[in-house]
């Protein structure tokens, strides 16, 4: 083998007949050895760290733990226990509620944002920074600064803006009808502007001849976005929604901080019926139960989402 | 441009400037006030006593310490998933690997646990192996779950690269490798860049992982400290929101630095096949 | 302006290692080892820092240097801990053996944490000289409390009576009172009078991990309320309902917003300070604290009131929960450990959380320093009252279902203030989920 002597090469280059190898097995075995040793540190990081405790947790969910003490197997009976308790289809149900509150309140917000930034050009890219700026926040930092602007005491920020207009403070967080809404528009606050930058990517690839032609037949603005704009934006549109919905089941740091499932249990979603288990009532056993069933309708979740954009992705032999 | 047209978008920008910036304006705003003034009614956005005391409060109390400790977890674990993930991403793309679509099944598996539900478990397994509560638990905790999806973006962006990148490379007299340095990884650029911010504001942000995994004081992260102010005697809202404000800082930074891989990243690592 | 990243071999290279080796480089940079502990040390897990401002931690900070000037070869570290998670954190490390010497608990968690086995007994460790002049100078109440089967297995810390009103005097004059009634049904109407505006007659917290408004209204009943033997309240009984009916009479004569209905101790304190109510339920050691953050009202005008009674009953007082130091029963520093924790009960000590952090001493005898009769002493004066009055009660040693008792309370309670819904059918469904 010729050793090219020009440094910055690849010692291993070889001259073009012998890039050729000798036989297609070792190719292949050369190949597997390699794609293995590539896919093996992650994968071993994964297994380690996210599937191993998963399967501890299914296991310990099956039996009875309280306050880190393990009195022995019980079966399925806690999960039992948590179908049988109408709190837990209550959290179920406002999960769904949050889940898809938010959605319907960030998707066409998103959507707003991405079509006015798109007009705005250079200009466009700056704002979208600034917007972006509550995606940047913790989701506890966000909890202890709405919590602080939302105080209900005649000095606290919202309260102030009432009363320029003449209203007492609303208790917004401790109102029963308001809580939910307010957490979830606090929620979608700090999520819609990352929606907007993929809303923003599918609008790109928009032809602009589109549009010109639409001009040319005479189209208005609403038809333009009916007939043009909303068809070719749908793959973006179903991307979002998917990311969306399963940020949004899993979103449980904010209500914790906001208003610890109340008042009255109106904003216990599953997600903080599974702290409110494991981590304050310590029935260990049961919260890891609730974690289960997070974990699969997570996963079908994510499947869905992984089918929904299987075609895109896949174009590989 | 019509005129009315300009000045609905002039509009929208700063209803939407407003939304975005205000409460995080009216935080830097309270972090400034002194005590008395924080509860003063009615509020005023321009404090008329400002000090640094709540931010020097912070410092005190060993804030910057655990500034520090959330900067280099994260870097490190940012670094160590988007290695491992662009590695893996590029493996399933171009090799036979073999079971590859329950590698796919596993990776994705990994995201649908709920991190803080296997928080028990983790805590254990670590304890046991020694790692709890020491420099490397959240590095490595943090790096695992980035991993999935830094390996998604970057396969997702590898795939639509096409092969012909790499054999011109390869015919150039490049070896494999060089080629994967000199050609693939710069187009792989926005999903490898798209996968870092992610991880970055994943680890920057973690409350719940990191108040269960690391004891020690001296080793916790920015937004456990944080909660402190939250403490026994009641709520220091000045420091609370000084905190708010640091805790902030360097994720917008990054943003205006990278903002223009940012956009492109996610929007190539997703959309485009 | 962005950063252009040249992205060849050489810059990973050097991103990757240089972040891999971070963690282990910037050990010099952190102030102190994660482990490997000196010989002789005592770790302690509390909600106080070390360095902090406050007054209690400025005077934990000074009794552990006079500690340190005695015992100058050992090293007292204090790792502070969020307060809600200190006894679950330490059961959690006592399971996998990294337990700290020293633990501060609450007092209601105190039976779960023994019943684990994880701390030592006192008896066995403290010194005999304690045992003889200190513990029987401690208020035996509460020490009580801390025995079980015989075992010694915690010392009550900072004996306080816990939970009272706090209330401004200015408003009250207003109506005509000095203080606030001491019955119940003279308590309800005064309150609804006392609100006006956006003020509101009383603050109630509903969304407390360790405090249930409802449990201390009823404390009105006195100490029968608990069942001697198994800890529980009948929550479907009588004493529960007309408890019931008066939460509900507080918010027919307006005294309680309908719709404040998810307020944290921490909620009503902050709301407090803007002048929103004219008396609210405290813990009473967060005295200094509303005072000094008073901005709707002059701050001076604060005071303390025990609980109104039903009938003729002495005015209620619940003492809990409170602090108590418990020392790890795998410890292997107990005689460094229990030397500490005894430097916490020394007169000095006591003497030192009563002027620095207005606690009532520890150490009973400590009250004959003549300190005490000044007027700064004062607050510290009614409190010793309001400890040894007639109708102090302390929870039971067993508090069944501790973890999820104060959750289902809040609940009811919240119920009942922001429903219609018959109040037997609320504490009906309270008493089913907690299977009694």
């Amino acid at each position: 083998m010729v050793m090219p002597a020009t440094p910055g090469h690849n010692m291993d280059a070889r001259p073009i007949d012998q890039a050729i190898p000798r036989s297609i097995e070792t190719a292949n075995r050369t190949a597997r050895r390699v794609g293995i040793a590539l896919v093996g540190p992650a994968l071993g990081l994964i297994i380690a760290i996210n599937i191993l405790p998963a399967f501890y947790g299914f296991y310990s969910s099956l039996r009875k733990v309280f306050f880190f003490q393990d009195d022995g197997f019980i079966g399925l009976q806690n999960y039992i226990e948590l179908l049988q308790s109408p709190l837990t289809w209550q959290a179920i149900g406002r999960s769904l509620v949050f889940t898809f509150g938010s959605l319907a309140l960030a998707v066409p917000l998103a959507l707003l944002v991405a079509l006015g930034v798109r007009q705005l050009g250079a200009r466009g890219r700056l704002l979208l920074t600034v917007i972006l700026v509550p995606w940047a926040m913790s989701p506890i930092v966000v909890a202890l600064l709405w919590k602080w602007i939302l105080l209900p005491s005649p000095g606290g920020l919202a309260a102030s803006l009432l009363a320029v207009v003449g209203l007492p403070p609303a208790n917004l967080l401790s109102d029963p009808s308001f809580a939910m809404p307010t957490v979830i528009v606090i929620g979608v606050w700090r999520t819609f502007a990352f929606a907007s930058i993929i809303l923003i990517a599918g609008l790109g690839q928009i032809p602009a001849d589109l549009y010109r032609a639409a001009a040319v037949d005479g189209l208005g603005v609403i038809e333009r976005f009916r007939k043009i704009t909303f068809p070719l934006i749908a793959p973006s549109l179903l991307i979002v929604l998917s990311m969306l919905t399963i940020s949004y089941f899993n979103e449980v740091q904010i209500i914790i901080g906001l208003t610890s499932g109340g008042p009255i249990h109106r904003t216990t979603t599953l997600g903080f019926l599974l702290y409110e288990t494991g981590f304050v009532e310590l029935n260990q056993g049961r919260g890891n139960a609730i974690a289960i069933m997070m974990f699969l309708i997570n996963l079908m979740l994510i499947v869905g989402y992984v089918k929904l954009l299987g075609d895109k992705t896949r174009s590989e032999a | 441009m019509r005129p009315t047209r300009r000045l609905a978008l002039i509009g929208f920008s700063l209803v939407a400037a407003i939304v975005a910036l205000g409460p995080i304006i009216w935080a830097v705003s309270t972090s400034l006030k002194t005590s008395n003034q924080i509860f003063a009614v009615p509020p005023q956005l321009i404090p008329t006593e400002a000090t640094i005391d709540h931010y020097r409060r912070l410092i005190a109390e060993g804030v910057h310490w655990n500034f520090l400790n959330s900067v280099i977890y994260t870097f490190s674990a940012v670094a160590i998933a988007v290695t491992l993930g662009a590695l893996a991403g590029y493996a399933l793309v171009r090799f036979e690997v073999p079971g590859k679509r329950l590698l796919l099944l596993v990776f994705m598996g990994a995201m649908a646990v709920p991190g803080f539900a296997v928080l028990l478990p983790t805590q254990i397994m670590f304890s046991n192996a020694g790692l709890f509560d020491t420099r490397l638990t959240l590095p490595i905790l943090y790096a695992a779950h980035i991993v999935p999806f830094a390996v998604w973006m970057t396969r997702a962006q590898f795939a639509s690269l096409p092969r012909e990148l790499e054999q011109a490379a390869l015919i150039d007299g490049y070896g494999r490798w060089e080629a994967v340095w000199k050609v693939l990884l710069p187009g792989a650029r926005p999903a490898l860049i798209g996968a870092a911010a992610f991880g970055f504001l994943y680890a920057w942000n973690d409350y719940i992982t990191a108040t269960t995994m690391v004891e020690t004081p001296q080793l916790r992260t920015l937004p456990v400290a944080l909660i402190f102010f939250q403490g026994f005697h009641g709520r220091d809202w000045g420091a609370l929101m000084a905190g708010v404000v640091i805790a902030t800082l360097p994720p917008v930074v990054m943003f205006l630095l990278f903002r223009r891989y940012l956009i492109g990243g996610f929007s190539e690592g997703s959309v485009k096949g | 302006m962005t950063l252009r990243i040249p992205l060849n071999r050489r810059t990973i290279v050097k991103v990757a290692g240089a972040s891999t080796a971070l963690p282990f480089l910037s050990g010099a940079a952190f102030g102190q080892a994660a482990s490997g502990l000196p010989a002789s040390s005592v770790r302690i897990w509390t909600f106080l820092s070390a360095e902090g401002k406050s007054p209690r931690e400025v005077a934990l900070k000074r009794i552990i240097e006079r500690f340190k000037a005695a015992n100058p070869r050992v090293s007292v570290i204090v790792e502070s801990q969020p307060f809600q998670e200190l006894e679950t954190k330490f059961v959690a490390a006592a399971a996998q053996r990294r337990a700290p010497d020293l633990i501060f608990m609450r007092d209601t968690f105190l039976s779960l944490v023994s019943s684990r086995n994880v701390l030592a007994d006192l008896n066995e460790v403290l010194s005999a000289d304690f045992k003889r002049t200190a513990i029987p100078d401690m208020y035996e109440v509460f020490v009580r409390k801390s025995v079980f089967d015989g075992k010694l297995q915690s010392l009550p810390l900072w004996p306080s009576p816990a939970q009272t009103i706090f209330y401004r005097k200015d408003v009250l004059r207003e109506i005509g009172l000095e203080k606030p009634p001491l019955t119940w049904n003279e308590f309800v109407p005064a309150a609804g009078r006392l609100t006006k505006g956006n003020r509101l007659g009383f603050g109630l917290p509903t969304s407390d991990n360790s405090v249930s408004s409802f449990l201390n209204i009823m404390t009105g009943f006195g100490p029968s309320i608990f069942d001697p033997a198994t800890g529980q309240i009948d929550l479907t009984g009588g004493q529960a309902l007309e408890t019931a009916e008066t939460v509900r009479a507080l918010v027919n004569s307006k005294a309680l917003s309908k719709t404040l209905l998810n307020a944290t101790g921490d909620d009503i304190q902050d709301q407090f300070a803007a002048g929103r109510f004219a008396m609210a339920q405290a813990f009473t050691p967060r005295f200094p604290q509303f005072k000094s953050i008073a901005a709707g009202y002059n701050g001076n005008e604060l005071a303390i009131s025990p609980w109104p009674s039903f009938g003729n009953r002495p005015p209620a007082v619940l003492l809990g929960p409170y602090w108590t130091v418990g020392l790890s029963a795998q410890s292997e520093n107990k005689a460094a450990a229990a030397a500490f924790l005894e430097a916490l009960y020394s007169p000095e000590a006591s003497m030192e959380w009563a002027k620095t952090a207005g606690l009532v001493p520890d150490r009973r005898s400590v009250m004959s320093d003549s300190w005490f009769k000044q007027p700064e002493a004062s607050t510290i004066a009614q409190f010793v009252s309001l400890l040894s009055g007639p109708g102090a009660m302390v929870f039971p040693q067993k508090l069944p279902d501790v973890t999820k008792l104060f959750t289902v309370l809040n609940g009811a309670l919240q119920e009942l203030i922001g429903t219609d819904e018959a109040a037997k059918a609320i504490l009906g469904r309270a008493k089913g989920s907690l299977g009694w």
